[in-house]
């Protein structure tokens, strides 16, 4: 079964990999299977798989800067071009899926979903999802546009798996998890996935309990392989507001074109509710959250996915909101 | 600024259709064409704390902004677009 959302909101899934990994394969999957769902695709390259839908609609890249410059004002003209006139006729369609380009940033994509007052009123952006080639991936691996790609995921496919032994596969996921660890990952084979793992996610809806792995939240401090990486702050105490958003007020600032993704859940001094956030670059989007129940341990948990960042300065300026 | 606090709720729909007819009207703009209307609050050095920006998505697009929130803007912001640019 799929999920379906509770608002009249359209669900946006957003498919990258490179070409070849199986994009068109899985989007194939979710055309045929039987979800009931009409599903409009926007596509921004047609490869060697044809698409099997009637509502295709093909689109050149287009990146479009809101501010001069700014990052995150940088969204995808095209997307905005093709939702407004797709949004003529909502009707016709109940999901909307975009396939974009092997070398296509994730970045403008996700953005345009928070950016444009309209779409972000219509449209969810239900989740990111990965097809990743576990063959050749490394070919690629050390390439802005991979790891960009695996960094602002939400799910990955691990596709081609009978192509490598498991000892590989297992270090490949390693890498995988290391450069995002909150991104589920999947084995596949010809992109065969369970539909609710690709759809109905609703990775962005801070509505959802944050699902962080264990794994990553028990780590400590140490050297990263990658400039690309992924690490979580895990802090019991009671945090200071105020303190927290000047922190993060500076750290979107400055840190704001390096950080890929954000998401944490905060324990705030004198609040019986705890706080959520998520951010997307310098895209923040922060409230209170449902009350703390009386058997949960209360603590501050914060995820941080991005390139180049000071990892042991991150934690030191978070341990200095704590009360 | 309290991050937690000024996160984006959804912006009034009625108020956005209202805007984009102002648009469509004043600027004498293609109903086809599709209008953009992001009110942005942006942590950059160099961007003005809050703005809205209304772009019209030609090819390239044209793109016209406003230094008021999105509740703000009346016709009257929307007029003076076409006689200043």
């Amino acid at each position: 079964m799929v999920a379906t959302t509770v608002n009249n909101a359209i669900p946006v899934t957003v498919l990258t990999g490179y070409l070849g990994a199986g994009k068109t394969t899985l989007l194939n999957h979710i055309l045929t299977y039987e979800h009931g769902k009409k599903v409009a695709v926007i596509v921004n390259e047609f490869g060697e798989v044809g698409i099997d839908n009637k509502l295709v609609i093909d689109a050149d890249e287009e990146i479009f800067e809101m501010n001069n410059g700014c990052i995150c004002c940088t969204v995808r003209g095209d997307l905005i071009r093709i939702i407004g006139n797709l949004m003529r006729r909502r009707d016709k369609f109940d999901h909307l899926v975009i396939e974009t380009t092997g070398l296509a940033d994730p970045a403008p994509v996700i953005q345009t979903f928070f950016v444009d007052e309209e779409i972000q009123t219509q449209l969810d952006l239900d989740a990111v999802v990965t097809v990743v080639d576990a063959k050749h991936i490394l070919e690629h691996w050390d390439s802005d546009e991979a790891q960009e790609q695996i960094a602002f995921a939400n799910v990955i496919l691990l596709n081609k798996i009978d192509l490598v032994d498991p000892q590989q596969l297992e270090e490949l996921e390693q890498k995988i998890k290391a450069m995002n660890g909150l991104v589920k990952i999947y084995r596949t084979q010809n992109s065969d996935v369970e539909m609710d793992s690709v759809l109905g996610v609703r990775a962005f809806d801070l509505k959802q309990a944050l699902d962080i792995d264990p794994d990553l939240l028990g780590e400590d401090a140490h050297e990263h392989d990658e400039s690309v990486f992924s690490f979580a702050i895990v802090e019991s105490g009671a945090v200071d507001l105020e303190k927290l958003n000047t922190w993060l007020a500076e750290l979107l600032q400055s840190q704001g074109q390096n950080i890929f993704r954000m998401k944490g859940i905060l324990n705030v001094m004198g609040e019986d509710n705890r706080f959520v956030f998520q951010g997307v670059h310098m895209i923040f989007e922060g409230r209170p959250d449902r009350a703390w129940k009386p058997e949960e341990t209360r603590k501050n948990e914060l995820v941080f996915i991005g390139r180049n960042l000071d990892e042991n300065q991150f934690r030191q300026d978070f341990q200095a909101c704590l009360v | 600024m309290n991050l937690f606090k000024t996160s984006k709720s959804k912006t009034n729909s009625g108020k956005i259709r209202e805007i984009k007819n102002w648009v469509y009207q004043h600027l004498a703009i293609d109903p086809e064409i599709p209008i953009s209307i992001s009110q942005l609050q942006c942590h950059e050095p160099d961007c003005p704390p809050l703005e809205t920006v209304i772009a019209i998505m030609t090819t390239p697009p044209q793109q016209y902004k406003i230094h008021q929130s999105i509740e703000q803007i009346q016709e009257l912001d929307i007029k003076q677009l076409y006689t200043t640019n």
